[in-house]
């Protein structure tokens, strides 16, 4: 039977060397982590902006000369936002959990077992920058990001000599014979030169110039490399885990992938997808989790669409779809947004969805279900009489301009029906009205709803299902939809696609007695 | 398929890891700070010394 991986096979010494347990009940949590963090970092910005403030002052009185200086505290005070910017990210990153395939988890073994770079391939997205990270905090190893970018060079992986501030300093009158102070160590530098095992994370070498894996090719087979200004050899004193990611937007030197342990990371499976979403939203409900699952990967297949939406944009959905509230995914697409990057795909997806609305009027489907089917909250308001389907309870007049709220009554214009005039709030039948929508209830009035439901003003809500709900009695039938009662005598219907909708009536409500 | 989950939530080693990056982000400020208070007391000590040439001019002058 094949071993499942564990850090146990591969690095037992470093295991034995951590005795974790007896600091870990005093660790912060990922929250306070940051919170410290941030709060180190406005302590400094409050002393350097202290400091440039008297150094401005100076400035006035020495002039020119002075600039430099200036400038380079100018320069400290916003590294500081960036490193703070920074901090944040890694934090993060390395707060998150990942599952391992049982394939990834194979090659990462064999690199490990090997000595080789592993080299991660995959469309974005796909975690292989979090795998690095991922295993950085599995592992507590120091993780060291190279991102290399169209103007990364090799040389900058390995150290730069600041030129321009020994000429500054020699200009300032300051000794610069020692040139080892005008050098700075890049990522592969500093993972040569680091006192233990480290993660050097060369990421999305692709984006680099065609030279660049080449270039590097010398120094991570020898783990070492001259400084050309200080004579100095930097060489490995603990071999650092080389993972090297690429999006495949060119291919690499065979040289390289000979070099390295190779591994192309597919996209996750929905199977794959439900365990992501679980490690990073524990306590999301399985109602809404497979119902996300399921429209996500529907999206994904849409032909023609500028970018996929990715694991990351799935995380970051299923967090928005829980903090507003959203129970259960159906055919919508609610927050779009968080799923899709591109006007044009943003149209494609939600279009599509109208279209689907059209055919459905178009059949004389009523509006007041299209709007349930819309993901709308859409209510039947309590009627003055069970027999004028019309005009309002009194009291609805009465709550309506207590609250400010402006409405017709059907007595204004003669014919013209009862309406209630605010924005997002429409009325899709007589005494019929879409409220808000559940999914973006910014767009709506979430209050009006609570206030009539509180005051047992609203008849009825339509509900949507996926659970099957059995006709007693078909009215009409065609390709789109499917009408008719149901065993208690509700009207309901049923969408080609297998939703359901029925008018729930409310239980009416006991008002307080306000004699008491 | 049998997925492995790392890096979970309560996570031993995560949490020294994010303690670790956060005493190293700490050191890094504290090195800023120090830098910005390295460039201010050269800019002081410039401004003394162009006081004190002032006064010596005047000093040679009278």
């Amino acid at each position: 039977m094949q071993k499942k991986f564990s850090i146990e096979t591969i690095s037992p010494q470093l295991q034995q060397e951590q005795n974790l347990k007896e600091r870990v009940e005093t660790l912060p949590d990922i929250g306070e982590i940051i919170k410290q963090g941030h709060n180190v970092a406005k302590e400094a910005s409050v002393k350097i902006a202290a400091d440039l403030e008297k150094a401005r002052v100076l400035q006035e009185q020495l002039g020119e000369q002075a600039r430099p200086l200036v400038e380079q505290i100018q320069d400290l005070q916003q590294e500081i936002e960036k490193e703070k910017a920074a901090f944040d990210v890694r934090a993060e990153r390395l707060n998150s959990p990942y599952v391992l395939s049982p394939q990834l988890a194979k090659v990462l073994k064999v690199s490990r077992l090997l000595k080789r770079p592993l080299l991660l391939e995959g469309e974005p997205g796909t975690g292989k920058t979090s795998l690095a990270y991922a295993l950085a905090g599995h592992e507590d190893l120091p993780i060291i990001h190279a991102q290399c970018k169209s103007t990364t060079t090799a040389q900058d992986l390995l150290y730069t000599f600041d030129v321009v501030k020994r000429l500054q300093d020699a200009q300032l009158g300051k000794d610069v014979s020692d040139s080892k102070k005008y050098v700075k160590l890049g990522p592969l530098g500093k993972a040569f030169s680091a006192q233990e095992q480290v993660i050097l994370l060369v990421d999305e070498i692709d984006k680099a110039k065609r030279d660049f894996p080449n270039d590097l090719l010398h120094e991570l087979d020898q783990m070492s490399f001259f400084i050309t200004e200080t004579g100095e050899e930097v060489a490995a004193k603990h071999r650092p885990i080389v993972i090297i990611t690429s999006n495949h937007e060119r291919d690499l030197p065979e040289p390289v992938l000979r070099r390295c342990v190779y591994s192309y990371i597919e996209f996750p499976s929905p199977e794959q997808m439900t365990e992501i979403v679980k490690a990073h939203v524990p306590d999301v409900s399985e109602k809404l989790l497979q119902g996300a699952i399921r429209r996500f990967y529907e999206i994904r297949q849409v032909e023609g669409l500028e970018k996929k939406p990715s694991t990351s944009e799935m995380l970051d959905w299923i967090k928005v779809l829980k903090e507003f509230g959203v129970e259960e995914i159906h055919k919508d697409t609610p927050f779009p947004e968080t799923l899709l990057k591109y006007k044009e795909d943003l149209e494609k997806i939600l279009g599509a969805k109208q279209e689907k609305y059209e055919e459905l009027r178009e059949a004389e489907m009523p509006e007041s279900v299209i709007a349930a089917l819309n993901g709308e909250k859409v209510v039947r308001i309590k009627a003055k009489s069970p027999y004028d389907s019309y005009e309002p309870d009194n009291s609805i007049y009465t709550l309506l301009a207590n609250e400010g709220y402006e409405f017709t009554t059907p007595k204004d214009y003669g014919r013209r029906p009862f309406d209630i005039h605010l924005k997002g709030v429409r009325r899709v039948d007589d005494l019929t009205f879409a409220l808000y929508n559940p999914q973006s209830p910014q767009k709506g009035e979430p209050y009006l709803y609570e206030l009539l439901k509180d005051q047992g003003l609203i008849e009825s809500e339509f509900i949507v299902t996926d659970k099957p709900l059995e006709f007693a009695e078909v009215e009409e039938s065609n390709e789109l939809y499917t009408k008719g009662k149901d065993t208690q005598g509700r009207t309901i219907y049923r969408t080609a696609g297998g939703e359901f909708v029925f008018e729930q009536t409310l239980s009416p409500k006991k008002r307080e007695n306000t004699d008491e | 398929m049998q997925f492995q989950l790392i890096n979970n939530v309560g996570s031993e080693k995560k949490k020294a890891r994010l303690q670790k990056e956060l005493d190293h982000f700490v050191v890094h400020l504290k090195t800023l700070t120090a830098q910005s208070h390295y460039l201010l007391t050269s800019l002081q000590k410039m401004s003394k010394k162009k006081q004190e040439n002032k006064v010596v001019r005047k000093l040679k002058k009278s």
